[in-house]
């Protein structure tokens, strides 16, 4: 760990080092950029990181000089004013997500933050205080400040003080009792979190690919002594993704009128093929998948073989998806009857 | 909705020259048109309707000159399309009805030749479509190669802003060099250079997120991402579990998943939202419109929102709003159509905060940008945006408007939410295309085209009453109708018994696409057709009311 974080502390300054001699060897040093000024407080941070400085003052002061880095003119306070907002909403995110902090609790600092800026935006009283202090970072000014020694993270009323907490059958602060807001889904919240996952391919870059179109599904050859349903759509070009980008066809099915009336009536399967499962990657306008009939995969795959096998009306789309989770649109649906044969 | 509108046009104009209409369908026209208001209505529609087919389709070039689909070919006789008389012909310039095929919903983003072959305009349309006067020459509609395709042209432009990508850009505002990187070399660490794509839970990309700015996590993320690894060798990915606006990517990220962030509007009043640090909802515009923080009817984010939240304020995921369209265009600085002008905020402050707390543009303004620029493209008409004269994009940009509508008819756009529902909503909505838009029978036609008259005429009525409040304009008050059609919606949904609102849909849709979608697929069938049938009818007002303003 403290390797790599060193290796990362390398990196930038090295980076610096190289905007540096590349001033050094201009006739004229050229004026920092922000994206300079910004680098430099990344570094600053990472030095700050090595030296102990704690995460929650830490971002407070990355987000605060790549704010002046943005705007390096704002009056006094401001910048330092919505630093902390944002370094006490990346906390809140963090502990909402550890399940340290409760959905209620979670949605009191949203609006107590961002509340207390946007009044700080709207009114130049609030501004003009809040540049001659706020010792507790409340975010509410000293001299209005009823309670001067609230604890960091805690949602306060106008005049500074806490507001109730921990009342189990309440627990939010700012909603009162009979709110939506006061009672989330703690459990649920927890299942979207994992249910949640990023698909990460450093080989792509962010391009959009194309759609592929439906063309045609029906039963063929899969190999020689193979057969089962295949799905014909038009090729993705890959070439604008970045070099041995994962590319992904994803289809959704929708089936309708099934061939027995103790089938569900309506069918949903989703599948993703990769673009190297393509059964004829010769063909360069067309891409094939097929699901095996004679031993069906488990899964959505083997759900598509029983739909394709068992339901009248298949209507179905496709998108192409990038390994850094890309998406192109959908497109248009596709609507056919039963199988037809030779989508080879 | 767009490609209904346009034929009921076609319809009025049947009935407006007297030419082939089924009966059951001209007693409709016959019995409505007693009212004084509503024969002027059917005129309008009548006289609109071959002018808004001399427009110019203003269609790039398809990806394909030839057509894959085997269907192409198969009633063709060949795989090439023939577009116009000119071979390989520039398409923009042909007028819309003359568009020899019926147009894919993906024809800008696709890679076949962008044609239709599966379309059939349904029992009455098939032959009102290929008899129409002004395309004479045409024989009747059997397939997707002979009648008029105004409408399926006109729907496809109505898709425009969602695949417009251009709208939103976002960075990660405090380590777009560190955090990602960071997670990237743990992924080639741990599984080697080329490793392919690693499905990472999102957990473990915030706990890599914070380890760049606090070390003592670096060894959480290392272990999230071995077994994330790990289990990916052997797991098979059935699905992408995307949430709308959220996006693990570095340096300028465009995702189609982010063009609906503007595509929101809260009716002032639907829902509440108090307490001590309330931000008022109207600060810029006089309506809001997504703000995911106080998301969905009750103002209460659901759980996919509160991870969307979390992750993008511990990443410091914020507008890049000099490149995002959607900041500079749909900040509408008139109000000369009675809506009060937007309060401009610069580009540090749409940037100030990560995205989900800042309140962005309502969807009313994204009908009204397209419709200044439209103006502006024709000069014609008094909202005219400052544009060259272009017909050519006249139709591109009346998708903007169109567009809007539709949202406003969608009730999670008119809660500003992107959960609760909203993604098993819509595929519900697209896949009962057929018993929504009814086409089946003569007799079923008949009801539709009655409602969508009785309904347009409303809309018609507001436009007239506002024309004449503005002596000497002929246009159109896109906002109000927007608005107005979104106000409805939420009306219409206090009346149903179902609720359309689902706190668990949206996560179950991440997991079980299927058990999301039948909750929308089993649901009232006669809600969504009154939602459905006052969008359509909304746009019916406008297509013909734009015609009084273009030439």
């Amino acid at each position: 760990m403290k390797r790599h974080f060193g290796l990362m502390l390398s990196g930038f300054a090295l980076m610096l080092a190289t905007v540096r001699c590349g001033s050094d060897q201009a006739a004229a040093p050229a004026a920092p950029t922000p994206s300079d000024c910004n680098e430099a407080a990344r570094a600053r941070a990472t030095d700050d990181a090595a030296k102990g400085v704690p995460a929650d003052e830490l971002r407070r002061r990355l987000e605060t000089a790549m704010l002046r880095c943005a705007e390096p003119n704002a009056p006094a306070g401001k910048l330092e004013m919505i630093g902390q907002v944002n370094a006490d909403l990346a906390r809140a995110g963090g502990e909402l997500a550890d399940g340290t902090l409760s959905g209620a609790a979670y949605l009191d600092i949203v609006a107590d933050r961002t509340g207390k800026l946007s009044s700080y935006r709207a009114d130049s009283a609030v501004r003009d205080a809040f540049a001659r202090g706020d010792a507790d970072g409340d975010l509410v000014p000293d001299d209005r400040d009823k309670c001067p020694n609230t604890p960091r993270f805690q949602p306060t009323d106008a005049t500074g003080c806490p507001l109730p907490g921990g009342d189990p059958t309440c627990p939010s602060g700012l909603a009162s009792c009979g709110s939506p807001r006061a009672h989330v889904d703690d459990e649920a919240i927890r299942r979207a979190f994992e249910s949640t996952t990023f698909m990460i391919d450093a080989r792509c870059n962010n391009a959009q690919p194309r759609t592929p179109t439906p063309l045609a599904w029906g039963r063929g050859t899969q190999a020689p002594t193979d057969w089962g349903f295949n799905m014909m759509m038009t090729k993705v070009p890959a070439d604008q993704l970045g070099a041995g980008c994962d590319l992904f066809y994803e289809v959704e099915v929708r089936f309708a009128s099934p061939g027995l009336g103790s089938l569900p009536p309506i069918k949903y399967v989703n599948v993703m093929f990769r673009a190297s499962e393509d059964l004829h990657p010769e063909d360069p306008h067309r891409a094939f998948f097929g699901v095996a009939v004679q031993s069906p995969p488990p899964g959505q795959r083997g759900e598509l073989v029983k739909g394709f096998s068992s339901y009248n009306e298949v209507q179905w789309r496709t998108r192409a998806v990038t390994g850094n989770q890309v998406a192109s649109p959908w497109s248009g649906l596709k609507q056919q009857g039963p199988a037809a044969a030779g989508v080879f | 909705m767009t490609e209904t509108a346009y034929d009921v046009m076609v319809a009025a104009e049947h009935f407006h020259d007297k030419t082939a209409l089924p009966e059951v369908l001209r007693s409709v026209f016959t019995s409505l048109s007693s009212d004084p208001e509503m024969k002027a209505f059917i005129d309008a529609l009548a006289t609109a309707a071959p002018k808004l087919r001399s427009l110019p389709v203003g269609l790039p070039n398809p990806y394909s000159w030839d057509c894959y689909d085997p269907e192409f070919a198969a009633k063709t006789g060949s795989t090439k399309t023939k577009w116009s008389a000119n071979p390989m012909d520039n398409l923009a310039a042909i007028p819309l009805g003359d568009i020899p095929y019926a147009i894919d919903s993906d024809y800008l983003t696709g890679t076949d030749c962008g044609v239709d072959t599966g379309w059939d305009p349904g029992v009455v349309w098939r032959d009102l479509l290929g008899k129409n006067p002004a395309i004479i020459t045409k024989p009747p509609i059997a397939d997707f190669q002979s009648g008029d395709h105004t409408g399926t042209v006109l729907g496809m432009w109505s898709i425009g802003p969602d695949n417009e990508l251009n709208d939103i850009h976002m960075t990660l505002r405090t380590s777009n060099a560190g955090a990602l990187g960071y997670l990237k070399k743990w992924i080639e660490t741990i599984a080697g250079a080329g490793a392919g794509t690693a499905w990472v839970p999102v957990k473990c990309g915030l706990k890599c997120g914070a380890a760049f700015l606090w070390p003592p996590l670096a060894a959480e993320c290392k272990k999230c991402i071995e077994s994330a690894v790990n289990d990916g060798k052997n797991a098979t990915h059935e699905g992408v579990t995307e949430i709308d606006g959220l996006l693990w990517s570095d340096g300028d990220i465009q995702n189609a998943n982010f063009t609906g962030i503007p595509h929101h509007v809260n009716p002032p009043g639907a829902k509440p939202f108090g307490g001590v640090w309330a931000v008022p909802n109207d600060s810029y515009d006089d309506q809001w419109g997504l703000i995911v923080d106080r998301a969905g009817p009750t103002s209460l984010p659901d759980p996919i929102e509160f991870v969307t939240m979390a992750a993008s304020d511990m990443v410091g995921l914020s507008f890049l709003a000099e490149k995002s369209g959607a900041i500079q265009n749909y900040q509408i600085a008139t109000n000369a159509d009675g809506h009060a002008a937007t309060v401009h905020r610069d580009n540090h402050e749409w940037e100030y905060l990560s995205w989900p707390h800042v309140a962005m543009t309502p969807v009313d303004n994204l009908g009204m940008f397209g419709w200044m620029e439209l103006e502006g493209y024709a000069k014609k008409g008094s909202f005219q945006a400052s544009m060259p004269l272009d017909t050519t994009k006249i139709a591109y940009r009346l998708g903007w408007s169109l567009h809007a509508i539709g949202d406003a008819t969608v009730p999670m756009h008119t809660t500003g939410t992107f959960g609760w529902g909203h993604r098993p909503f819509e595929d519900s909505m697209q896949n009962l295309q057929k018993p929504l838009f009814r086409r089946t029978s003569e007799q079923q036609t008949a009801r539709m085209v009655f409602t969508l008259l009785t309904r347009g005429l409303v809309w018609r009525k507001a436009v007239l009453a506002w024309r004449a409040a503005h002596p000497g304009s002929l246009d159109v008050p896109v906002r109000n109708i927007i608005s107005g059609v979104a106000e409805r919606t939420m009306t219409r949904l206090s009346l149903s018994s179902f609720d359309v609102f689902s706190y668990t849909a949206s996560t179950q849709y991440l997991v079980d696409k299927e058990g999301a979608n039948l909750i929308y697929d089993n649901g009232p069938i006669d809600l969504y057709q009154d939602l459905v049938d006052e969008g359509t009818a909304a746009e019916l007002t406008v297509l013909a009311s734009l015609m009084e303003v273009l030439p």
